[in-house]
């Protein structure tokens, strides 16, 4: 009687688990998206660090405890942006993993996000499908890996994953990938619902993390922005800080917002705020344009070579080799160190979009124009709405005599958003308006 | 062995229910932390064990508590934050009677933020059986983390606790890691053949059956380690006289009790 009983039960709950899709399908929806308390839980993450440090410590053989303090070092480094955090996390994440090798989903999960924090973005895709192979079901390892497929270039392998939408009505963070993927293909309209939606459904619940809910505004402001709807994107930064103060990524997309809109006491402000929790060299590229704008030249070099600093001595595991590429490639400066860097992020990551651009800009900015071109052009084969993009591919377009083209890309570039940039949209103008008065002159426009 | 294993495979999966007398008590054998993505999400609304047992102090008083909001790290209870739109149900059958709820108890947060008042309502007898429930009648209001008296006599308590359920779930993943289903029948290989004992000479007994020791039973000698000993649960207890669990005033028998969160989306 007790085995049939206890039988009873396990194929009840056996069967339980196995309706569980169904069962959220058919959930109700959320009827209202009512904003819901922020819960300030990271200022409880070193004490629970601490907490969890203390069980691994006292229980080296516990698999659960190690796997959780993995996701916490992630967590931690999102916040606060130290970067040994995400050693810490790795090692924690190996440690569970060889404690229990089989079925370990969520210390898989953790040990992808520390090598995609590295960018070694193929380790982590290995350590994503380890995770699905193990738990086929979970949304989550498969929205990371079609996250990743994109960072690797292989936009029809993230598709086929991204096309197979798990069942359930709600589910923003497969959305936010789906976005990132629309917005990539030139789909950025559809990219905008998408986050805006997945925003207002995590906003509703009191228990998401206050570094989620502001990232979901992070990037509904960038989408805004790329997009020239700027008083959008500066409401949605501003909520972004009201819900995480220490948002260091936000506070860079921000002072590149204002520097766009050549608001340079404001760039200087969220760049400052950016620098003083995690100086990536974007950031503080930001910060150099801004000093520079306002006369203060003797401070501009002292940031470059911050700059410069940052590239010999912290550059763990060449994560800003593309940052810094780009911003001497903008400056005209060290064009050597910025080929070396934009050729290594390529061999990361493959055919993507914006190592694409990146190798075609540096070798434009070399003056070897030729060389660029096919990157260039690769870099706007899905028609990514991305105004940077479309300008950097018609000033090669132009340099390599497809004049024709490069007024189009212009003319979308300043269509996009006229402040995408505070030196290349006026740029941009120019050009065109040029190529408008030769085009009138000269029927044979290549 | 294998009874073993099957109880460890089906311990995480128990639903919270438990059919028990209060005259003939048993321990009720199910715990449930964090089993499925809704309730992974929302925490409050997440259940992990319901407890009755007689007031050891005054028999005629019988002891319902419910665990709720799994795994607060020890020293950190301060930062739950309650949600108003989550109602806490027990539900009370008289088994001679129906399995239906004859009576329940229901209480909900006042507000959200770490430290709510919360309302009693019942017990009293349900406006409807089933899973789509409206409020009975008010018995009083009470302070989080206070032991309150209400006026009809009902003890109250809402606060957070330490996890009164022992599981070694270190090494239940290493015998079950696959709780997969789509991966049935070939589950992966397990890397431990059962839970950890402390001595061999130690007994294994299920529901009164010896079953021999751990030793006889080729079982790990190892320490085992309790997950949940550091961690926190928040409770609501209720403390009435058993008569009360019976509408209409006769002398309860055996019930059947299970509790229930809710909220009015429908989760």
């Amino acid at each position: 009687m007790r085995f049939r009983s206890i039988l009873g039960i396990t194929a009840g709950a056996i069967i339980a688990l196995a309706l569980w899709p169904a069962i959220i399908t058919h959930r109700a929806p959320a009827a209202t998206f009512t904003p819901a308390p922020v819960m300030r839980d990271y200022l409880q993450r070193d004490a629970l660090v601490a907490f969890e440090e203390k069980i691994v410590r006292r229980h080296p053989t516990d698999q659960i405890t190690s796997r959780m303090l993995a996701g916490n070092y992630m967590n931690r480094f999102r916040e606060q942006g130290d970067i040994g955090d995400v050693a810490r996390s790795q090692a924690m994440a190996e440690r569970s993993i060889e404690l229990q090798p089989r079925g370990n989903t969520a210390a898989q999960m953790a040990l992808a996000s520390a090598y995609l924090t590295y960018h070694n973005f193929r380790a982590a895709l290995v350590h994503e499908r380890d995770a699905i192979a193990g738990e086929p079901s979970n949304a989550g390892a498969w929205a990371q890996a079609a996250s990743l497929e994109m960072e690797l270039g292989e936009y029809p392998q993230a598709y086929a994953i991204l096309k197979k939408r798990p069942l359930g009505p709600e589910n923003p963070t497969w959305d936010s990938i789906l976005a990132r993927y629309d917005e990539l293909t030139g789909h950025i309209g559809q990219a905008r619902a998408l986050i805006e939606r997945s925003s207002r459904i995590v906003d509703a619940d009191q228990y998401t993390p206050a570094i989620a809910r502001s990232w979901y505004h992070m990037r509904a402001a960038q989408l805004a922005w790329e997009d020239g709807d700027n008083a959008t994107a500066d409401a949605q930064f501003k909520t972004m800080l009201f819900l995480y103060p220490d948002n260091y990524m936000g506070l860079m997309y921000q002072a590149r917002f204002y520097r766009s809109l050549k608001e340079w006491h404001r760039t200087m402000a969220a760049a400052k705020a950016a620098i003083e929790l995690y100086p990536l060299p974007q950031v503080l590229g930001y910060q150099a344009d801004a000093q520079r704008a306002l006369d203060e030249s003797a401070a501009a070099e002292r940031t470059d070579a911050l700059i410069r600093a940052e590239q010999r001595l912290f550059n763990v595991q060449g994560i800003n080799d593309r940052l810094i590429a780009n911003y001497y490639a903008q400056r005209g400066v060290h064009l050597k160190d910025a080929l070396a860097y934009a050729k290594l992020d390529h061999e990361q990551r493959g055919n993507e979009i914006y190592a694409d651009d990146t190798m075609g800009w540096v070798l434009g900015a070399m003056g070897r124009w030729n060389q660029a071109r096919p990157y260039a052009e690769q870099s706007v084969r899905y028609d990514t709405q991305d105004p940077v993009l479309e300008y950097h591919a018609a000033i090669v377009a132009l340099h390599t005599g497809h004049r024709h083209e490069a007024l189009r890309r212009l003319k979308m570039a300043l269509a996009l958003n006229p402040h995408f940039h505070p030196v290349y949209a006026g740029d941009a103008r120019r050009e065109v308006a040029a190529l408008m008065r030769r085009g009138n002159d000269d029927r044979t426009l290549p | 062995m294998k009874l073993l294993r099957l109880i460890g495979g089906s311990a995480a999966l128990l639903l919270i229910a438990a059919v028990l007398s209060l005259y003939a008590f048993h321990a009720a054998r199910a715990s449930d932390h964090q089993d499925s993505p809704t309730v992974v999400a929302n925490p409050m609304e997440d259940i992990t064990d319901v407890f009755a047992f007689p007031d050891p102090a005054n028999p005629a008083n019988v002891v319902l508590a419910m665990d709720f909001y799994p795994l607060i790290p020890a020293g950190m209870t301060g930062n739950i934050s309650f949600d108003p739109n989550v109602l806490y149900q027990f539900k009370i059958a008289n088994l001679a009677a129906s399995p239906n709820e004859a009576t329940v108890i229901q209480m909900k947060a006042i507000g959200s933020g770490t430290s709510p008042q919360f309302i009693l309502f019942g017990p009293s007898a349900p406006n409807e059986v089933g899973t789509t429930n409206t409020l009975v009648k008010q018995s009083g209001t009470f302070a989080f983390n206070s032991p309150t008296t209400l006026a009809n006599g009902v003890q109250v308590f809402v606060g957070p606790r330490r996890d009164p359920f022992y599981f070694d779930l270190a090494q239940f993943f290493k015998i079950v890691p696959d709780r997969n289903y789509q991966n049935q029948p070939n589950p992966p290989a397990a890397s431990a053949t059962s839970f950890n004992f402390s001595s061999g000479t130690q007994p294994i007994v299920l529901n009164g059956t010896s079953y021999g020791t751990a030793a006889s039973n080729s079982c790990t000698i190892a320490q085992p380690s309790d997950l949940l000993q550091n961690y926190n649960v928040e409770s609501f207890v209720v403390e009435l006289p058993k008569t009360m669990l019976e509408p209409n005033g006769l002398t309860p028998g055996k019930i059947g009790l299970w509790a229930t969160t809710a909220t009015p989306s429908g989760q």
